[in-house]
């Protein structure tokens, strides 16, 4: 184990048990329950999304299950619900997929990137004792628990849970009357969303504020690994974005609660009924939707992206390829994200010019895009790559990033995106974003910095057959989208055999439903290798991988202000296999060392 | 241990995320702004200042308020850098009751709106698009509801000499008014005519800008009998008040917490050590004052 400047006799472990105190229940609430370490609340995050990780994904099943075999009983789902006898209805189904989208992006990705792995990584990687404001902190999980029970109630009122999309477009979301889930669902589900706006601000400011001042004596922003230029560019979207949304939130709370009008247009009649006095924009509901969750969907990757290039290269054993390029790109794909939501609107029909504007700056993101894609296959070319669990899920997300990066050009173009919009093509391009590319790249978060959250490694076999079910399935559910989006099958309709041409269909989408099951299945061998391994694992030490970045200068897990020494940055993140040296690697903390004259044959001629 | 950092700006913690959280801030109100000047610029039409009893003397007297507030906040700080904590409390007392006049004065506004029947929500506000036969049938329930009846036959019986000048007019228009909606022959400009009885917009001239009192619309009605609370006309009216009460709504809500946060620093002894505390509301104090700066030009000038 490398720990050069690690003092010499500091154990590989802090002493496991704290002193006895004389109030064990006020001493677990304050260490456990309203804890404000950061790492703490990093695994409170952590252990929260993924709880909703799997009720997004049971969601998920019971739409699949309608997709392909429409009204047909639900196994467990329809007799939980109770939808006349198993079989669901229309509105049902519309609210699955509505608080599929939600649970997902509102209370798994999104906090499970920049509240989990963000809270845990972003003083370790620096060289911080905790975050700027402990209490902050705190506080940015504790907005999260209105929202879950904001979200999660919201199953269970008059009408069900939201139904109107995750869009939630007026006037279908802002009037009661014009669906179920429209009701008292649509308010929870605004109520919950205006928390998690509330937890994403406290976190992202406090965030930027831990990246600018604390970081060690000679970490300087280019010194950064990419994992934390990744979260602090993050936070700068999450910052700048989400009060927008807020905002319009707020708005569409006072059209349906106080009969405001700011998104019912004139003349908007439902269930034969003036609705409103007029005179609001339901477009404008969209443009300030979408200034948002745009920059959101790069809050959903962005983190993501930088864990993985920091998981390559120190299984590559490589310096990362062309650094400053990869930073570059980070902020180049955050800054094109402010302008480009009106490719979500293409079809809403706006002026042509406009839609030509944000074609191109859409287009545009293909090219930092790129030069993350290339300098990561240059990161792994002529490596020595081990192919450790993290490693794999790291490579497949790249692989599959690009897929979902190309399928997006398609998307981009206005014309081409008349013909697929609202068919399964889009579904197919964001779930290999969002799933083959940021849940794979979380899984290789988890896999890699386990050692550091728990002090043990997680099981590598079956991390693997983990990884391969989970790899196979996946590409058996959402590949075969983009065949059905190209033929037109339509997203969002609870029957969509309604229309003859896509009965030849519904092999097919049976198909990709049972690999949905065997996906949602082989979650298990992660979440029995997750709680096994976390009791029974082997014990890791402090730097189980090699790897050169601060979090592995620390004890493992890190006691209660992280660091048992100061820690002093010497270089960059990704000193690997540097040429003339007897180990593979410099730690970031590592004393600067004499290079010999002649190191390498490429640079010998 | 204590652990030593390179920060990367001369800043404290807290100015960094005082400055980051403002920032946020200024995106939020950029969304409500933006908003607003999108379904403005969007309606076919938008009430005048003094259809909607917006004052812009009250208005300019209120953005003098708080940049007056703004003033003191800075001399609070100074006195607590120069260690004159004495000093200090009190600007910040004068802070925090130049804040309190300015939530006020907002109140006085609001309750303008109110008792003109302008409200944000739709089944309390008396706001018509237009005269139109909705409009018609409207103040014909109104005038048909039982306390009215009562009142109006009250008002019919009393004689001439119990009745002051401007309370005979509003006799007289009320009974002009229940004529033209009695009429079975009525056609769609008469409902135009009610609707000016009722509330008359066409007379520009003398007042609104000049006096806010009850009397402003030379007499209508409902301002001579304020338990008349008869329908009014006011095209765009509805969205005007949603974006109204919006827009000040949620800055009103921040002058009331930076007032929260005041009036928990006046329990402190503002010292030089509190500067840094100071310094950082006054931060948040000045972005409130700043968007009454935007909000004020927006909503009473132009």
């Amino acid at each position: 184990m490398s720990t050069a400047t690690i003092p010499a006799g500091a154990p590989a472990t802090l002493p496991s048990k704290p002193a006895p105190r004389s109030r064990p229940v006020a001493a677990f609430l304050s260490t456990y329950v309203f804890s404000k370490d950061h790492k703490v609340i990093g695994l409170q995050f952590l252990f929260s999304t993924l709880l909703w990780f799997l009720i997004g994904g049971l969601l998920a099943l019971a739409v699949r299950w309608q997709v392909a075999w429409p009204w047909s009983d639900v196994p467990v789902l329809g007799k939980l619900f109770a939808q006349e006898g198993g079989q669901m209805s229309p509105e049902f189904y519309t609210m699955l997929f509505t608080m599929h989208a939600t649970v997902m992006i509102f209370l798994v990705i999104i906090p499970i990137l920049a509240g989990a792995f963000g809270n845990f990584l972003i003083p370790l990687m620096i060289g911080a004792d905790d975050m700027a404001f402990p209490t902050l902190n705190m506080l940015s999980y504790w907005f999260m628990w209105p929202a879950f029970i904001a979200f999660g109630a919201s199953f269970f009122v008059e009408g069900g849970a939201a139904a109107g999309g995750w869009t939630s477009y007026p006037p279908l979301s802002t009037n009661p009357a014009s669906s179920p889930g429209s009701g008292m669902g649509q308010t929870l589900w605004l109520v919950g969303l205006t928390f998690v706006g509330v937890s994403s601000m406290l976190g992202s400011v406090n965030y930027m504020t831990t990246i600018i001042l604390m970081r060690a004596p000679g970490m300087t922003m280019f010194r950064l690994p990419m994992t934390i230029w990744a979260m602090f560019i993050t936070a700068v979207l999450q910052a700048f974005a989400l009060p927008v949304l807020t905002a319009a939130g707020f708005m569409q709370l006072g059209d349906r609660m106080l009969g405001t009008g700011f998104f019912s247009p004139e003349g908007n009649v439902v269930n034969n009924a003036m609705v409103g006095a007029g005179g609001g924009q339901p477009l404008l509901w969209q443009h300030l939707f979408w200034f948002y969750s745009h920059p959101a969907v790069y809050i959903m990757i962005l983190p993501a992206m930088g864990m993985v290039s920091d998981i390559m290269t120190t299984f590559a054993r490589k310096p990362l390829f062309g650094y400053r390029p990869m930073v570059y790109s980070i902020a180049g794909i955050a800054g094109l994200g402010f302008i480009v939501w009106g490719h979500h609107m293409f079809m809403s029909g706006m002026n042509p010019a406009l839609g030509i504007t944000f074609m191109v700056s859409t287009i545009m993101i293909a090219l930092p895009s790129a030069v993350k894609t290339f300098n990561w296959l240059g990161t792994l070319w002529g490596g020595r790559i081990q192919f450790t669990t993290a490693m794999l899920f790291a490579m497949s997300f790249v692989s599959m990033f690009i897929i979902g990066g190309l399928s997006g050009i398609f998307m981009a173009a206005t014309p081409v995106d008349i013909f697929i919009h609202d068919t399964y093509f889009i579904v197919a391009h964001f779930h290999y974003v969002l799933f083959a590319g940021t849940a794979m790249g979380v899984w290789a978060g988890i896999y890699y910095w386990f050692p550091k959250m728990f002090g043990r490694t997680m099981n590598e076999f079956w991390g693997k057959v983990h990884f391969f079910l989970t790899f196979v399935f996946l590409n058996g559910t959402f590949f075969t989208m983009h065949i059905l989006g190209a033929v037109g099958f339509p997203r969002r309709l609870a029957d969509a055999y309604h229309y003859e041409t896509f009965h030849h269909l519904q092999p097919m989408n049976a198909f990709m439903t049972w690999c949905a099951i065997g996906m949602v299945a082989s979650q298990a061998i992660f979440a029995v290798n997750f709680f096994w391994s976390m009791f029974f694992g082997p014990v890791a030490g402090r730097n189980p991988w090699n790897a050169n970045t601060l979090e592995w200068t620390a004890p493992s897990p890190p006691g209660h202000g992280n660091f048992d020494f100061q820690p002093v940055v010497h270089r960059g993140p990704y000193e690997f296999s540097v040429p003339g040296m007897e180990k593979d690697h410099l730690m970031q903390t590592d004393p600067p060392v004499a290079m010999p004259a002649v190191a390498h044959p490429a640079m010998a001629h | 241990m204590h652990l030593q950092y390179q920060p990367g700006l001369p800043l404290s913690r807290g100015k960094l995320i005082m400055w980051l959280f403002l920032s946020t801030e200024i995106m939020f109100f950029a969304a409500l702004l933006g908003s607003y000047v999108v379904l403005r610029f969007g309606a076919l039409v938008w009430p005048k200042p003094h259809h909607v009893h917006l004052s812009e003397p009250i208005g300019a007297f209120n953005t003098f308020v708080l940049i007056c507030s703004s003033v003191t906040i800075v001399l609070a700080l100074e006195s607590a850098r120069a260690n004159k904590a004495g000093a200090a409390k009190l600007w910040m007392l004068l802070t925090l009751l130049l804040g309190s006049l300015f939530l006020g004065i907002k109140g006085y506004e609001y309750q303008a709106k109110f008792s003109h029947g302008i409200f944000p929500w739709a089944p309390r506000s008396r706001i018509h698009e237009k005269p139109d036969l909705y409009y018609g049938s409207a103040v014909r329930a109104r005038l048909g509801e039982a306390d009215i009846v009562d009142r109006l036959k009250v008002l019919d019986e009393t004689t001439a000499d119990k009745l002051s000048a401007e309370e005979l007019r509003g006799r007289q228009s009320l009974s002009d008014i229940r004529k033209m909606l009695a009429n079975p022959d009525q056609g769609a400009f008469d409902m135009a005519v009610v609707a000016d009885q009722v509330m008359p917009l066409a007379a520009e001239g003398g007042h609104g800008a000049k006096d806010h009192g009850s009397s402003e619309h030379g007499g209508g009605p409902n301002d001579v009998f304020p338990w008349l609370k008869l329908p009014i006309v006011i095209p765009g009216g509805n969205m005007w008040a949603s974006t109204y009460f919006l827009v000040t709504g949620f800055h009103a809500v921040h002058v009331a917490v930076g007032l929260l946060v005041f009036a928990i620093m006046l329990t402190w002894t503002l010292n030089a050590k509190r500067a840094g505390a100071i310094e950082n509301i006054g931060l948040y104090w000045h972005f409130v004052d700043l968007v009454w700066i935007f909000l004020f030009p927006l909503l009473y000038l132009f």
